[in-house]
């Protein structure tokens, strides 16, 4: 716990930093227009991935009750949508390309998936160390 | 000297995320794209190293020019001899070319070899409406025209236009513009056609002498 303790905060930032990547990369290389639904979690993704990296080096965790609220919100955003395209209640979907982006990682986890851990376990690490 | 640990690791971190997504774009920039004739008006020798891909509206100005001025020169030069393989992806985006863009495949299936002659004359008259089209399709040698009426009536190649279309945004992403003249996977300018076929044919000719 003592390695988490100290280096919590930089495990944040390098997940904040490989999802906003990873979500430019979708959007401008391999061309997936994000929908409505990704762009709302681009909102509380993208700023986590500075102030996280701003936090991490100058190793200062003060910032977390300000902060900790944004990987609240995009997980729940992200299991919104994660519920809406796996069980196919399309009247709520985002009916853009994200459903037949289909990028699955082991022919399961799509990206909205991968959003929802990347959200779930940012909130976690900074709740762990929100009294630290 | 903790602090500077932290400082030290998170400016690496930072640099290797940076220079990643430098390598990825420019790969994506450098790399060929992958083309495939599927829904291709496509001619001259299907074996040939040299292949060029070229996303047309056949309404829009700009490809008017290019297949008034600049595709009877090609097929001069390069695609009677076989030297390439030529294909004209035609897309539909101008309103009211998807008549043409249905006509041009009509004509390719129906006789491929009035095609040409069918691509100038669209390209030189202002078309209107289908009947323009059709007085066109009536002169040409070779084709039924009840069967060319009835293809583009009936609009069966719109699904050719909408897989061309994705292709060429898929390819072109932001930067899409037509005509788009694409030689071995490679964009290039109208005016460097030549020089570039000639490039590669001279490669090809090296190679075969090794």
């Amino acid at each position: 716990m003592k390695v988490f303790n100290r280096w919590g905060i930089y495990f944040a930032w390098v997940i904040a930093s490989i999802s906003s990547i990873s979500s430019l990369i979708a959007s401008e290389i391999l061309n997936f227009q994000p929908c409505i639904y990704c762009w709302f979690q681009r909102c509380f993704m993208f700023p986590l991935a500075i102030i996280l990296g701003v936090m991490a080096y100058k190793n200062n965790l003060k910032a977390i009750p300000f902060i900790i609220s944004l990987p609240f919100i995009g997980a729940v955003i992200a299991l919104y949508q994660t519920i809406v395209t796996n069980f196919n209640f399309k009247y709520f979907g985002c009916g853009l390309e994200c459903d037949e982006a289909n990028i699955k990682l082991f022919g399961i986890v799509d990206m909205s998936i991968l959003s929802f851990l990347a959200f779930a376990s940012i909130f976690l690490i900074l709740f762990y160390l929100r009294k630290k | 000297m903790k602090k500077d640990d932290n400082r030290i690791v998170v400016i690496v971190t930072a640099a290797v995320f940076i220079l990643v997504t430098a390598v990825i774009y420019i790969l994506d920039i450098l790399m060929p794209k992958n083309f495939n004739n599927n829904y291709a008006l496509s001619f001259g020798n299907e074996n040939s190293k040299i292949k060029v891909f070229i996303f047309e509206d056949f309404k829009c100005k700009n490809c008017k020019k290019l297949s008034y001025h600049f595709t009877p020169v090609i097929k001069e030069n390069y695609l009677d001899s076989d030297k390439i393989n030529y294909n004209i992806l035609p897309l539909s985006f101008v309103c009211g070319s998807k008549t043409i863009a249905n006509a041009a495949f009509a004509v390719y299936q129906l006789n491929k070899n009035e095609f040409f002659n069918f691509l100038k004359k669209v390209s030189y008259e202002e078309l209107e409406s289908k009947e323009d089209i059709f007085k066109i399709v009536k002169e040409l040698n070779g084709i039924n025209f009840e069967i060319f009426k009835e293809l583009v009536n009936k609009e069966v190649f719109n699904e050719y236009l909408d897989q061309n279309f994705s292709k060429a945004k898929e390819i072109m992403k932001k930067n899409f513009k037509v005509p788009a003249i694409y030689i071995n996977g490679y964009l290039i300018d109208e005016e460097n056609f030549s020089n570039v076929i000639e490039e590669y044919l001279a490669m090809d000719k090296k190679n075969e002498s090794f």
